[in-house]
């Protein structure tokens, strides 16, 4: 089928025996891998030391990387002063529905595009990109104006029911290119036996495809963990916010809280490297069975 | 005059002449016996919020037909736009904070429900020096009619480390006339107060700009406020009778020049960008004694008083040129014209408008009173709270705000003709180019955009 | 057999499955087709055209959300035509995008390869150049506000202690430029993982072809992984541009638009336009001059650069 061995080091580590050429070199990279990750992570390295220094401690000049005194206290305090858990919760739902929509729904239309002949199908799929190319912030009054009708802004369906729809250009475009690589064979196969193009998919297709759908989940559940403009302008009621509207809280001409701010924005951001550190493997699996060579 | 709270409170919420006044309007104010939700949107940080939830609960326990729902978004540039959009799609709230910037936009639009009538006639508010005058009157009044009623005064004054003045024995600014500084002195203290690693001052020779320890001032030019205030110092004004931006005129210019010379020429003052949207802010250079004396508004001082900072601090008036002065503004409040429910909507904005209010919120050094009552000696006893207020604190609101202080109005267009235009023309002379070269231009493209709102 | 099938049918979908039976195969795969891509086709209808056309009808209008909309004609497009802080906007958005992309791509190609190897704890590195681009968007922007701090940051510290001068990044209009492009440098992270899954997935094989023809470490490069990676080369360029015209939040939080409109990229002013200058009308405008923008662009992207792709299994 072509799918390779994943951690395979194709560039680096050849099938000759190493030479000092070649220690040489490898050397080298490991270096360079030390010395980027070191620039890379400096200023995520300066928000947690800073989000534990006090607010005066924070503009020592010249700065310092120890915090004195160190505090703690910061995050509960963050956290507490306004409701964390409860905004947790809140994208939790929010960002979990995401992700159950986009999965099924991206993968039905993919499908559709991928293995399916009828008249009309790139037209349509050219239209799938050309949605790509409009801001999201764009169609935000309309669609603001259009929801507020239905009556709902201040509850999560503005968010969750559009995804329902399909899921986005970005998600159905990777499970088409992934669908497309899945030899004919297998699917004719099953439609001899009396398989229905809905059994095909969701009995061949879809378990085939589980190293993509865990893709394009994790990119969803990315995007809407930090997404900020959709929250802000739908979403009214404290009960109802979601993280990344708590984080905005700290902000305001008048007064901040930088201790406080630094201290959440960490914080919130703790959830989704753990997420991304468990799930890399899965994560480029899937981006590699999409095939995206072809 | 003092009342008290309970008296004060009887005498609104079942006040005849209210109700007259709302049936003569044609409004009929509800007379159903259930609660009433209104509710009023905001925005601020920590200490707002939390101020405006107290306040919420006291006047709920006193109003118990009324709900007060608090609708709060942090900042304040979000909020607008939010209620925007909340306007547009009919769900907007009874009663909100409205931005200076906004207010006479949406009161000639007829978003914002017209007041004046219910407030000539109220028994407290309707007294005719209830509120400091003429600058009451002289923001809040569009066309002649209220829209909102202000909230409270704030302007920008120093805030000085008296550690450095101190130990360089120098005085330190002061509220009354014989203690503000002219022009020139305000110079050679700043030059007195500026020294490079080395301990030399700007006028000395071997002075090095790019090493600067200590430096004596920052005037933030991230935004229009601290400078127009230099420009009403210098007989200048930011618009004119018809309401047409004059920032190009001599004075202003001249004015401007002299705050982006303590940068370039004098090389008092630092490149600190005022990241007003992020509200980065000179505090922590005061506190770390790299700054003898920052401008802010008064509302810092709600972070910036002797309990907060680690050294001792003062607070004085600007520096004039011509003559003293500052820049006054604030949010105000309003009923939407859109609200189902405008009894309750007035009897919570009416609230807002008390000292009761205020109190609460210039007690932390965020607000400085609008209102007469609170400037008696009894009504100072009400707020300046030791531990926040330096000593000289109560001259500046008693004193030097009703002398000093002009209010401004800003007209419709003017957030955009800010943006493109005049907050373009600021970031230059703050980036080292000359007033004279940028602003007539940007004046005139700025008046443009406001001609052409006015139709 | 059919006969068999009908007899444990419903009534009701016995009708549907008789007119579906009647149908040509074409006609049975159409109808399927449209069935199975249905769900696009009403969220497009309901969430891009309806909003879209009414953004189209707002073209016409004059609107500030305040007040009931007026029909002005062409207006907003006469002033499309001599706007000067359109062209202030169109310039700043162009360099940023012209040099931000080329950089990115190819810091984020670099990166894939240095993490592709196999070290004990890679996961840590990959977690570490991975994490800039999932850092939500306000702290991102008081991070890098306060890195690029003319007199606390940590930026000008460094640079000042190597014995630099002290920069005012985010007041000098040349120097705000080149602080954006390192803050989004910074954040490749998402290409990088679409690159190095490019990596992983060349065959062995290819590599061993070309040592057997003698090829040392470079030729491979450029014989073996960049051909095949052109496609993901291609797709990280057609995403990164198209996302690179749609920076929006930082400029917002960190400079609004300044210093000296030196940031105000076209999604900014579009923005606020709509937001704080109240005008929804000339904003619709620009958000169809963006889009349009964006094909016209990708049209002679996919033209002249997706003809050097190439593919391995070139598809229907």
């Amino acid at each position: 089928m072509g799918f390779n061995e994943i951690d395979s080091t194709q560039f680096v580590e050849t099938s000759s025996p190493k030479s000092v050429n070649d220690r040489l070199f490898r050397a080298v990279n490991i270096f360079l891998l030390i010395f980027f990750a070191i620039v890379m992570i400096l200023p995520f390295v300066w928000l947690v030391s800073s989000s534990l220094k006090t607010q005066i401690d924070i503009f020592q000049y010249p700065p310092d990387f120890l915090p004195n005194p160190i505090m703690p206290e910061n995050y509960v305090n963050a956290l507490t002063y306004k409701p964390f858990g409860t905004y947790f919760t809140n994208t939790l739902i929010i960002a979990g529905l995401n992700v159950i929509a986009v999965v099924f729904t991206s993968s039905f239309c993919a499908y559709g595009f991928a293995r399916m002949r009828f008249p009309g199908r790139d037209l349509w799929f050219g239209i799938v990109m050309a949605t790509l190319f409009l801001p999201y912030a764009i169609l935000l009054v309309p669609s603001f104006i259009i929801f507020a009708r239905l009556g709902w802004v201040d509850t999560f369906l503005p968010l969750v029911v559009p995804q329902f729809f399909g899921g986005g250009a970005f998600n159905i475009f990777l499970m088409r290119q992934f669908f497309r690589t899945i030899p004919e064979e297998i699917a004719d196969a099953a439609r001899i036996d009396g398989c229905s193009e809905f059994g095909v998919y969701w009995r061949i297709m879809m378990p085939l495809a589980k190293p993509a759908l865990i893709t394009i989940a994790i990119f969803t559940f990315l995007f809407a963990w930090n997404d900020l403009i959709g929250p802000l302008t739908y979403l009214r009621s404290p009960e109802n916010f979601t993280i990344a509207v708590g984080l905005a809280s700290f902000r305001s001409q008048t007064d901040i809280s930088w201790d406080l701010q630094l201290a959440a924005s960490a914080a919130v951001t703790f959830p989704v490297i753990i997420l991304f550190f468990l799930a890399q493997r899965y994560f480029i699996q899937g981006i590699v069975m999409t095939g995206l060579k072809g | 005059m003092s009342i008290s709270r309970r008296d004060f409170l009887k005498m609104a919420g079942s006040s005849a002449a209210a109700m007259t006044m709302l049936t003569n309007m044609g409004l009929s104010p509800t007379m159903a016996q259930d609660v009433v939700n209104i509710a009023f949107g905001g925005w601020g940080g920590v200490a707002e919020d939390e101020g405006v939830k107290e306040a919420i609960a006291v006047f709920m326990e006193e109003n118990s037909g009324i709900a007060i729902d608090w609708q709060h978004t942090p900042d304040a540039g979000e909020y607008s736009r939010i209620t925007l959009t909340n306007i547009a799609a009919g769900t907007a709230p009874d009663t909100s904070f409205i931005r200076a910037d906004d207010y006479e936009t949406l009161a000639v639009n007829g978003v914002l429900m017209d007041l004046t009538d219910l407030i000539e006639n109220d028994p407290l508010l309707g007294q005719e020096d209830y509120f400091i005058q003429p600058q009451e009157t002289n923001r809040s009044a569009v066309n002649g009619r209220w829209y909102g009623i202000g909230s409270t005064w704030v302007a920008h004054h120093i805030y000085y480390n008296a550690d450095i003045f101190e130990a360089a024995g120098i005085t330190p600014p002061g509220f009354q006339d014989d203690e503000i500084w002219a022009w020139d002195e305000f110079l050679e203290i700043c030059n007195e107060l500026t020294m490079d690693s080395a301990g030399r001052h700007p006028d000395d020779s071997g002075f090095d700009p790019d090493d600067i320890q200590q430096y004596a001032i920052d005037w933030p030019m991230g935004w229009w406020m601290p400078l127009t205030a230099a420009v009403f110092s210098n007989d200048g004004q930011i618009f004119d009778e018809d309401g047409l931006i004059v920032l190009d005129s001599d004075q202003a210019m001249e004015a401007m020049q002299r705050v982006a010379d303590l940068i370039f020429v004098q090389h008092v003052a630092p490149r600190s960008a005022s990241l007003q949207s992020l509200g980065m802010n000179n505090t922590q250079m005061i506190d770390t004694g790299r700054l003898a004396m920052g401008i802010d508004g008064s509302w810092a001082l709600s972070w910036m008083n002797p309990t907060e900072l680690s050294v001792n601090m003062g607070t004085g008036a600007l520096p004039k040129m011509v003559r003293p002065a500052t820049a006054l503004q604030a949010h105000f409040h309003s009923v939407l014209s859109s609200t189902e429910h405008p009894e309750e909507a007035w009897e919570w904005v009416r609230f807002l408008a008390t000292p009761f209010y205020q109190e609460h919120f210039s007690k932390i050094g965020l607000w400085t009173p609008n209102q007469t009552a609170m400037l008696t000696e009894e009504g100072l006893k009400g707020w300046i709270t030791e531990g926040i207020h330096p000593d000289n604190y109560s001259q500046w609101a008693t004193d030097y705000l009703p002398a000093h202080g002009v209010a401004v109005s800003l007209p419709p267009g003017w957030i955009e003709a800010n943006n493109d235009y005049i907050q373009p023309a600021i970031d230059a002379i703050a980036n080292g180019e000359r007033a004279v070269d940028v602003f007539s231009d940007a004046v005139a493209n700025a008046n443009e955009v406001l001609i052409a709102s006015k139709g | 057999m059919a006969l068999q099938n009908k007899k444990k049918i419903e009534p009701e979908q016995n009708w549907i499955v008789q007119q579906y039976n009647r149908l040509s195969l074409k006609q049975r795969r159409t109808v399927m087709g449209y069935i199975f891509i249905m769900p696009f086709i009403l969220g497009f209808l309901f969430w891009f055209l309806i909003p879209a056309l009414v953004a189209g009808n707002l073209t016409l209008q004059k609107w500030n959300l305040i007040s009931p909309p007026r029909y002005i004609g062409f207006d907003n497009f006469e002033k499309l035509l001599s706007d000067p802080i359109l062209g202030q906007s169109l310039k700043v958005t162009l360099i940023f995008s012209s040099i931000s992309v080329p950089i990115g791509l190819v810091f984020a190609f670099f990166l894939a390869m240095l993490i592709n190897t196999k070290v004990p704890g890679i996961a840590v590195f990959r977690t570490i150049y991975f994490l800039p681009s999932i850092v939500p968007a306000v702290a991102n922007a008081i991070l890098w506000a306060w890195l690029f701090n003319t007199e606390f940051g940590l930026i000008n510290f460094i640079i000042r202690a190597l014995g630099g001068p002290k920069i005012g990044w985010l007041q000098d209009p040349g120097w705000v430029m080149v602080a954006f492009v390192i803050l989004t440098i910074w954040g490749v992270g998402g290409s990088m993982i679409i690159f190095l899954a490019g990596l992983q997935g060349i065959p062995e094989i290819y590599y061993e072809a070309a040592e057997i023809d003698g090829a040392g470490r470079w030729a491979k490069l450029r014989y073996v992984t960049l051909p095949v990676m052109s496609p993901i080369i291609f797709f990280n360029l057609v995403i990164g541009f198209i996302n690179s015209f749609q920076i929006f939040v930082s400029a917002l939080l960190i400079t609004n638009g300044g210093p000296q409109n030196s940031t105000l990229f076209l999604v900014l002013y579009i923005y606020r336009t709509a937001f704080q200058s109240q005008n929804m009308g000339y904003a619709a405008v620009l958000s169809w001059l963006l889009f349009f923008i964006l094909m016209i662009l990708s049209f002679i992207v996919f033209k002249y650069i997706g003809s050097r792709v190439y593919y391995e299994n070139p598809g229907d």
